[in-house]
């Protein structure tokens, strides 16, 4: 074989282990062609895939480890000017000595910081450089200075810094017994020396208790810049925190933890941490355990208590609670714009003037709401990657036989390649492309995923981690993908490969509730995608094998709220899903047991906001049911129940703007239900107060679709209601506001189609109000475009039945328009084309009688004209 | 097979250059490596993690020298040990013929260096035909295998991606394994 043969060869191996054993045939026949020889090559090189030789190294020379005789092996020595007296302490890469000038010169305690031997890499030496040469630029009496720097004789660097003979600032507190001015007053002149090192564009990164010392003087020094970065104008001020391994995570603000883009903004929330356990005496940020997951779970997602409740101080109440909020929040552009204004916000604080935290932490609960939607994906990745981090920790500790260990080790070591790809390809590619760096990540978790599987095999606990990592993914990617990309079948997969895990594990333990109640859930997940992707029919049969396996457990397990719960959810969902071919009748059912559950669950804890809600929106959904069969006082009930729970709930947490919007909805439907009775005065009063909620809503979150849809919503009921009271102008042009906001989604979201609909609707309406005001030529020309506006939406999809009764009403509507104007040729077809539309679906939904109503007005105009 | 390539002494031949730090370590090595050696009267044993720990200190401390980061060390010393080691194998076959006998305790490896399943000698042979076809895939062999570096500290030694050691990594392992298999039957 010569080298340019084993080229090819290695070439074709390195494409072989990519392919599973099943296609290798296939692969090598397409790889060699006619060549035999080749492929006998490979062939044989491929059978010495098995087999472990060489998989561990001979001998493990690279973990060299130095002996604290090192450490004491330079006791004594000198090194430049200096005689070394003892260890101060030892960091990750480095030594501290206490040294003193040999020379005799003037006598001169220095802090000397060498390269422990064997810690000299390429990377600790450049962030020993960096250091040393940060250090030279920082002159600040509270700054530990550097004093000087050199190489020993034998080429190890090292530099020499100004002495703090003090003790940690907590300890130091505490002993001297501080007041609240006087830890404010220490606090201050920490935040100055910070202040000084951004202004000579450096940030500190790991700013903590334990690095600022403070002298017997009562002066606070700041120590350690070992891994200060400097900002320097080319890269626009930002540093990543990707490089960074060595963090204090106590004191580590969100976007550190999670390898985010670093500015000053993370020295703010560090001192925001150092502050609150100076004044509170504990760490606002709790964390259980010391991993990675842990710091990212509390970190990010965790909001620290009131300092004031913290403390039972009450000089805290107010705005030092507001000055330590704002310091702390989890968005580094929603904190003090620079240590100064924190500072300054402190001095206002001391001389009683009116802090800046108080004025915007309102609108900052608004704004947090909002973004807190916007970045659901992205939250959902982090969850993500702290479940699979979790995963890898669990099996590492869990007790395993000595024979697994090994196997637990690679999985462990799968877990950390998958956060190594997680931290620099995703990050990197999260910067340019999100959508890509998404679905990066799905495809590699389901790579690790796959590959666990394969081993599973009797170790159920393995199974039940696996199922849940797949759900995760699952809601994953029915989140990241719209269900019009075509990318629903992925997440289809995902929670069927949870099914069959789970359903699997029930079987081997049928009287295992928790596993009878995943595979429900699962289930139900399936049933909800399917629903997504139109599939209605297989959609109910997930369902009623969810619910069939749910009445069973319960009938066994009568007491269990978590079978009762999920079986509401469910029954919900079948609801909704018969709704959708007409039966109100089998809906209504549906939905009445549903809310049997979820009134059952909600007796055991009246006061829980999440069971009275669902109890809400429960009754909303029968409100919406009773009104197709016109029991419209019925309707009317249900919707004021909703309205009854979410005014209670609002009263208790009145700026939350989960609980305003939420309202907002009830508000809307019962106005809606009231105009259709006819008792226009009240339909108003509520219309009115959903509109406003609204507003509110989606003026604080222009970019959410949903959220402006909702608005045009509010629009077009309060339309409609006003033009029937008699209010035209005013009610068209409500209509036309809506119509303006559905135009601006659908044109900004061409794949959004309930906002096709819903133009299709309005334009309806407005015919409907401009043939009120008797402008009918108007009104036709409104009507044909309605039509069309239907008519090209049915055209993409035939099965939506709502979009077919919507446009036989807009021809009944434009026959009558065109009966008024004596033009009873074209009524007559618009009438018999609304008969056409209206009789199958009548006959579909014979509990439909806003349907029979609208058919038979048809029907007789079509006979009398 | 012809007469083995490896069975000379490398110390011995001239055509094995080696450059200055090259010397200086691998002095150390085979100096504490005699050293040891003489500590046993039957029964030789030794113990390379040990050895190459010790010489690492004691270059370390020497007054003058040639300053050595721990990646750069590592990978010297992992050529030295192979060359170490292989030359006691070759003394070793001296020895056996002559009735004593030295065993090399290889930490690590024990079971895979069992006299019926590698043999070290057999392993330089395999070594040395796969260096004509791909020299750096054998260094990369000898910093995985004699010196323990990860993939990811071999990369940064050979200033190639990770992703590349690894895949060289894996071929390399299948050709040697081969090779030996071949060689054993």
């Amino acid at each position: 074989m010569t080298p340019e043969d084993w080229q090819r060869v290695k070439s074709i191996l390195d494409k072989a282990a990519l392919v599973d054993a099943g296609d290798r045939d296939a692969f090598l026949r397409q790889a060699c062609g006619e060549e035999g020889a080749l492929r006998a090559e490979i062939e044989s090189l491929l059978e010495c895939e098995h087999g472990n030789l060489f998989d561990e190294a001979a001998f493990s020379i690279a973990d060299l480890e130095i002996p604290s005789e090192y450490a004491q092996s330079f006791i004594g020595k000198e090194i430049g000017k200096y005689r070394i007296v003892s260890e101060l302490g030892r960091g990750g890469m480095g030594l501290v000595f206490l040294a003193e000038r040999a020379d005799g010169e003037f006598e001169q305690k220095v802090a000397l910081k060498l390269i422990k031997r064997g810690m000299d890499t390429d990377a600790v030496l450049r962030r020993f450089y960096n250091e040393r040469r940060i250090l030279a630029t920082l002159v600040h009496p509270n700054i530990a200075h550097l004093v000087d720097g050199g190489t020993t004789d034998d080429g190890v660097p090292y530099f020499v810094m100004e002495y703090v003979d003090g003790v940690p600032l907590l300890d130091h507190a505490r002993s001297n017994g501080l007041d609240l001015n006087a830890r404010l007053e220490l606090f201050q002149q920490i935040a100055s020396a910070v202040t000084f090192a951004h202004n000579n564009l450096i940030i500190h990164r790991d700013l903590k208790p334990a690095n600022i010392l403070v002298t017997a003087g009562g002066v606070p020094k700041l120590l350690d810049f070992g891994i200060a970065k400097l900002l320097t104008p080319g890269n626009g001020g930002l540093i990543t925190a990707t490089q960074q391994f060595v963090l204090t995570p106590e004191y580590s603000s969100p976007e550190q933890v999670r390898g985010q883009q670093l500015t000053t903004a993370t020295d703010i929330f560090s001192l925001g941490v150092i502050l609150y356990e100076l004044l509170t005496g504990v760490r606002p940020f709790d964390m259980k355990e010391p991993s990675f997951a842990e710091a990212i779970r509390v970190i990010c997602e965790t909001d620290p208590t009131l300092p004031s409740r913290v403390s039972g101080e009450p000089r805290l109440k107010g705005d030092l609670d507001n000055i330590l909020l704002k310091a702390l929040r989890k968005e580094p552009e929603r904190r003090y714009s620079s240590v100064e204004q924190f500072s300054e916000d402190i001095n206002r604080y001391l001389s009683s003037r009116p802090v800046l935290a108080a004025d915007d932490s309102r609108s900052y609960r608004l704004q947090k709401y909002v973004k807190r939607h916007r970045f659901g994906v992205i939250t959902g990745g982090l969850i993500f990657t702290t479940l699979l981090a979790g995963l890898g920790t669990t099996l590492y500790q869990a007790r395993i036989a000595q024979r697994e260990r090994e196997r637990a080790q690679q999985r462990f070591n799968d877990v950390r390649g998958l956060a190594n790809s997680l931290i620099f390809e995703i990050n990197e590619k999260m910067g340019e492309s999100p959508l890509q760096a998404r679905e990066l990540l799905v495809t590699r978790a389901l790579e690790y995923l796959d590959k666990l599987t394969e081993d599973a095999a009797g170790d159920p606990g393995l199974q039940i981690e696996l199922a849940n990592a797949y759900e995760k993914i699952g809601e994953l990617q029915a989140e990241i993908f719209n269900p019009g990309l075509g990318k629903v079948s992925d997440a289809l997969n995902s929670h069927q490969k949870a099914l069959e895990l789970r359903e699997k594990l029930l079987a081997a333990s049928p009287n295992d509730v928790a596993r009878g109640l995943d595979v429900l859930t699962s289930r139900s997940y399936v049933g909800d995608i399917l629903t997504a992707s139109g599939s209605i029919g297989p959609a109910r049969e997930q369902y009623l094998n969810a619910v069939t396996l749910g009445e069973e457990l319960l009938s066994r397990y009568p007491d269990h709220e978590g079978i009762k719960t999920r079986l509401s959810s469910t029954y919900a969902r079948l609801g909704q899903n018969v709704l959708r071919s007409g039966s109100l009748g089998a809906a209504l059912d549906y939905y009445q047991r549903a809310l049997s559950h979820a009134k059952d669950v909600l007796a055991a804890k009246p006061q829980d906001v999440q069971r009275r809600r669902r109890v809400g929106i429960i009754s909303n959904y029968i409100g919406y049911v009773k009104m197709q069969m016109l029991d419209l006082q019925d309707a009317e009930s249900a919707f004021r129940e909703q309205k009854q729970i979410e005014n209670s709930i609002l009263k208790e947490d009145p700026e939350n703007l989960h609980n305003r919007s939420a309202l907002s909805a009830s508000d809307l439907w019962l106005g809606i239900a009231l105009g259709e009775q006819g008792r226009l005065d009240n339909a108003l009063v509520y219309l009115k107060e959903a509109l406003d909620i609204q507003k509110r809503i989606s003026a604080a979150d222009p970019a959410n679709v949903g959220e402006q849809n909702s608005l045009a919503d509010c629009y077009v009921e309060m339309g409609k209601v006003q033009v029937w009271a008699g209010n035209t102008e005013i009610g068209l042009q409500s209509l036309r506001e809506a119509r303006k906001i559905y135009s601006a989604v659908s044109t900004a979201d061409p794949n959004n189609v309930s906002a096709k609909g819903q133009i299709a609707l309005t334009d309806r309406h407005i015919a409907d109000s401009l043939a009120a005001k008797g402008d009918l030529a108007k009104a036709d020309k409104v009507y044909r475009e309605s039509i069309q506006e239907y008519e090209a939406l049915i055209a993409t999809d035939n099965s939506n039945l709502e979009w077919k009764d919507y446009l036989a009403v807009a021809h009944l509507h434009y026959g009558q328009s065109l009966q008024k104007q004596k033009l009873n040729a074209d009524a007559g077809v618009q009438f018999s084309r609304a008969v056409e539309l209206f009789t199958p679906l009548a006959q579909n939904s014979p509990d439909n009688r806003r349907l029979k109503r609208d058919l038979d007005l048809a029907n007789g105009y079509l006979t009398s004209g | 097979m012809s007469e083995p390539p490896i069975t000379r002494d490398l110390d011995r031949d001239p055509s094995v250059q080696l450059d200055e730090v090259y010397t200086q370590v691998y002095d150390e090595l085979r100096r504490l490596a005699r050293f040891y050696m003489r500590q046993e009267r039957s029964n030789h044993t030794l113990q390379p993690t040990a050895l190459v720990h010790e010489a690492y200190l004691r270059l370390g401390q020497q007054e003058k020298g040639t300053f050595l980061n721990r990646t750069q060390f590592i990978s010297v010393a992992a050529k030295m040990m192979r060359r170490i080691l292989v030359n006691h194998a070759v003394h070793r076959n001296r020895q056996k013929r002559e009735g004593t006998y030295v065993q090399i305790t290889l930490d690590r490896a024990v079971d895979a260096f069992r006299e019926d399943s590698l043999n070290l000698l057999d392993l330089e042979r395999a070594l040395a035909e796969l260096a004509k076809l791909d020299a750096r895939q054998e260094r990369i062999f000898e910093l995985r295998f004699y010196g323990g570096l990860t993939i990811e500290e071999i990369g940064e030694v050979l200033d190639v991606s990770p992703a590349t050691v690894k895949r060289e990594w894996n071929t390399a392992k299948l050709f040697l394994r081969r090779h030996l298999a071949l060689q054993r039957n």
